[in-house]
């Protein structure tokens, strides 16, 4: 699996929404991902790929392709 | 056919609360792609026995005698620049879904800043979610009555869960010494702070006891060291969810370590009552205690916008002490 099938897999786990969703759709404004369950993506995002995401960086990437990039750019600098 | 009363005219009759005005903001905030808190009947209710509420400021939109349209006001006075202000917070702008696009928003919104202009109120502050059409409306609608609604701060969160694991401790009783602590910290705030809320001890007692959902925490049972209060409220988005939101956080004297009990005290009288914890980031208290204990910052932004009416606006604020409604 690629960082950004399994990030798509994370994201429908914890959203609900197809894992086949635009990867440049915004998350939240577009695609209604509320708050709460941003957090909750946010900390399961951590786990599935052993990383310490930035608040601001998780904040910054609202597609899925800005967080397959965060989360590649995080595991690289781990 | 089309009338103009207030939110709680008709409720006040039939005394049934404020279940009609409740369930429009359900039915039509159940739209916004950001879920908000379930302003329920009870809540409603709650706002407006906040001392001074003039609930004829509040108006709504009636057709064929059901509600369509509404806007609320409740009072606050703000330290700014020193001088005292009696500001109107307006909130809870609601059209029903199949009356939006009709003019309806922007007609109760200029109706509300007509009505608390006329009763003396020296402006008006209100908020809206980042990217939300209201930030729109709301302007376009200070505009038409040729005031300027500047958008003075955004607010951000920081939100955590609450595991069902963590002990319960005892609730705190906000008696009089600790409405006393209040009223020295929030006195001592005001002293500091270009933008901050002053208090009426009535206010005070509203907010740390007879509000919806009331909580509150001290160290040590010495509110004059530091305290915290906040309120428990459902989640529109998820039924069985509901939130312990932060409200004053008054750190007083504690170092590091008590403000962490302090925090962790709240935190555990909610337990099993709330699930997840949001803090509004406002910037007049140190919040690196919240980081520490796993709060998060979400990407929910809200923006705080201030109109007067006589004066000038400040075209931003680096931090403000406000409740957010």
């Amino acid at each position: 699996m690629t960082i950004n099938e399994e990030a798509r897999s994370v994201i429908a786990e914890i959203t609900g929404l197809p894992t086949d969703i635009s990867g440049n759709a915004d998350l939240y404004s577009e695609l209604g991902v509320a708050s709460i369950k941003a957090i909750q993506l946010l900390i399961a995002l951590e786990e599935r790929f052993c990383i310490s995401v930035p608040d601001d960086q998780f904040i910054e990437a609202t597609t899925v392709e800005r967080l397959t990039e965060m989360i590649a750019r995080l595991k690289q600098s781990n | 056919m089309q009338t103009l009363s207030t939110v709680a005219s008709k409720n006040s009759d039939s005394g049934s609360g404020f279940c009609e005005a409740a369930e429009l903001i359900a039915t039509s905030w159940r739209e916004n792609k950001e879920q908000a808190l379930d302003y329920n009947a009870a809540f409603l209710q709650s706002c407006y026995e906040y001392p001074g509420v003039d609930t004829s400021l509040s108006p709504a939109i009636f057709v064929d005698s059901r509600m369509v349209a509404m806007a609320s006001a409740f009072p606050r006075s703000v330290l700014f620049d020193r001088k005292l202000l009696r500001l109107a917070m307006l909130t809870f702008c609601t059209v029903a879904p199949e009356m939006k696009g009709k003019g309806l928003g922007l007609a109760v919104w200029r109706e509300c800043l007509q009505r608390v202009r006329a009763a003396g109120y020296d402006g008006a502050i209100h908020y809206c979610v980042e990217g939300n059409k209201s930030n729109f409306v709301t302007v376009a609608a200070a505009e038409t009555l040729g005031f300027e609604a500047c958008r003075v701060f955004t607010v951000q969160q920081l939100m955590r869960f609450i595991p069902e694991s963590t002990p319960t401790t005892k609730q705190c009783i906000s008696d009089v010494s600790f409405r006393r602590a209040f009223a020295t910290h929030a006195a001592r705030l005001a002293g500091k702070e270009q933008f901050a809320r002053t208090w009426s001890e009535r206010e005070i007692d509203w907010e740390c006891h007879r509000r919806y959902g009331a909580v509150c925490a001290s160290c040590n049972g010495n509110p004059d060291d530091g305290l915290l209060t906040g309120y428990v409220i459902g989640t529109a988005a998820d039924a069985g969810v509901r939130c312990l939101f932060f409200e004053n956080i008054f750190w007083g004297n504690l170092d590091d370590l008590g403000r962490e009990l302090l925090v962790t005290s709240l935190l555990s009288q909610v337990a099993g009552q709330a699930q997840i914890a949001a803090v509004p980031l406002f910037g007049y208290a140190d919040m690196s205690v919240f980081a520490r204990l796993g709060f998060r910052k979400t990407v929910r932004k809200t923006n705080l916008y201030l109109t007067v009416w006589n004066g000038v606006c400040p075209r931003t604020l680096s931090s403000a002490y406000m409740d957010l409604l």
